[in-house]
């Protein structure tokens, strides 16, 4: 061998630890995930929090926002502006034109509300204006205006197309309150999957919508408020590893007591009264953000016996809170209780 | 045969690769340290942000505006102490104290939270 081969050969091969220099280079700032960007704001009279992991993160989050409040001025029928507004306003008169969105929402409603045979019912409004459980003092409304009221609610008297819905009858009216928290947070992952974000995980309310994987790689744990306790007080939780929303109704959220009877505020569309559900609360997670928000209302007036198949149809499942503290699960989900107050139904 | 590693070679990875079980062993370290931080904002905007050690001493947070609310922090809890809102629900709430813990006043749009590396939960439902 040639003294310069010689020479050559015995130089240290430098690309070895240049390699291992890159690849120490690219894998480190990933052991320590980024800290995820955290937003509070308030819409559809509710507190909205978003946990945002990626680099667009807080860009995100404000798109996300004003999603939210977009759809609140779309759909909120108590703002005269809107296109829900709008579609009441011209009830047996015309139909009114919608954006996609609206119109994409009002035709979710009205299947699940034929789904669960009117236990969800979009058309509640005559009947929910006429308890308005935000007014202040609250009254039990007499039993004859009621029952006037009761001829205007069915799903049967709403006609929806891809860009127009139409009331059939005067003095019909939508009241989406038991969908929109849900759709908030539709149109809010949506953002997030247009935005490239890794991941995240936003509430309106009571109402949870879950994006992506966590990158730390550990499930989301959704708890889930015990509805006897204080405002912190938790059952337990749910495991989520993935895009799934998360909606609860119950009758601890809003209500009154007037001459020792408890009104709570989710009304049965049959009777015109508030539902006589056997659980206090049911918790609902299913694969849409209005469906799941739609179904917890639908679960809380049939029952966890008649709300099998439905939720089945929904590729849904949920947990029915009962007042003894008995929690029964239905369908696939996973639950931890923690509370030693409550214990779980073996089915 | 020509040899895979030289002795310089080898002299520079093991360096590199005593960096590199520093820098995690640090990290992970830095993930389990369990501390704890309040924040509350007003109108989504943080207006107060602070360590919440064990040893914290009690203060008191007044928060003007339309309804004003008062929030009260000492060893590692911090919560609603009063408010000037019809329900007073805010005040229902309790200490928080487990990261990911968090209460609102809505009508004063003041929110109160718990922030630490680790969340207990991630969001509730109820």
């Amino acid at each position: 061998m040639k003294a310069a081969e010689k020479k050559k050969a015995n130089r240290p091969r430098l690309w070895i630890p240049v390699m291992i220099l890159l690849l120490a280079v690219m894998l480190f700032p990933s052991c320590k995930a980024a800290a995820p960007y955290e937003q509070t704001n308030y819409v559809m009279g509710s507190v909205m929090q978003q946990t945002v992991y990626g680099s667009s993160g807080k860009n995100a989050a404000a798109e996300a926002y004003s999603a939210a409040v977009d759809m609140e001025y779309m759909i909120s029928w108590k703002i005269g502006t809107s296109e829900i507004s709008r579609l009441n306003e011209n009830a047996g008169k015309e139909a009114a034109e919608l954006s996609p969105e609206t119109a994409s929402l009002l035709m979710q409603a009205l299947d699940l509300s034929k789904a669960s045979n009117g236990a969800f019912d979009p058309t509640i409004l005559p009947l929910s204006a006429l308890w308005n459980f935000d007014s202040n003092p609250q009254h039990a409304p007499e039993q004859e205006r009621i029952q006037e009221r009761l001829a205007f609610v069915s799903a049967d008297y709403l006609k929806v197309s891809e860009n127009s819905a139409r009331l059939l009858k005067e003095g019909c009216g939508i009241d989406l309150g038991a969908a929109g928290k849900g759709a908030a947070c539709d149109a809010v992952i949506e953002v997030y999957r247009e935005q490239g974000v890794r991941a995240g995980v936003v509430s309106v309310g009571g109402s949870i919508g879950v994006f992506g994987r966590k990158p730390d790689g550990s499930d989301y744990r959704i708890a889930v408020r015990d509805p006897a306790g204080t405002l912190s007080d938790t059952l337990g939780y749910l495991t989520i590893s993935t895009d799934a929303f998360v909606s609860t109704s119950g009758d601890y959220e809003k209500f009154f007591v007037e001459n020792g009877i408890k009104y709570s505020h989710i009304l049965d569309s049959k009777t015109g009264y508030p539902a006589k559900g056997e659980a206090v609360s049911v918790t609902v997670i299913a694969n849409g953000g209005a469906v799941s928000d739609m179904l917890s209302t639908a679960c809380y007036v049939l029952g966890a016996e008649k709300s099998r198949s439905l939720l089945e149809n929904y590729g849904a499942a949920a947990l029915f809170v009962y007042p003894d503290g008995e929690i029964q699960a239905v369908g696939d989900l996973e639950f931890t209780l923690t509370n030693e107050d409550y214990q779980v139904k073996t089915p | 045969m020509k040899k895979l590693f030289s002795r310089a070679d080898a002299v520079l990875i093991a360096v590199i690769l005593l960096a590199a079980a520093a820098v995690l062993v640090f990290s992970a370290a830095g993930a389990t340290d369990g501390e704890a931080f309040a924040r509350i904002e007003k109108d989504g905007e943080t207006i107060h942000y602070f360590r919440l050690s064990e040893d914290l001493s009690y203060r008191e947070y007044e928060i003007g505006g339309d309804i004003p609310v008062t929030v009260a922090a000492e060893k590692g809890a911090v919560w609603f102490l009063r408010s000037e809102c019809p329900d007073h629900l805010c005040v229902r709430f309790g200490k928080l104290s487990k990261s990911g813990d968090t209460a609102v006043c809505l009508p004063a749009r003041v929110s109160v939270s718990v922030e630490g590396e680790k969340k207990a939960v991630d969001a509730v439902t109820g």
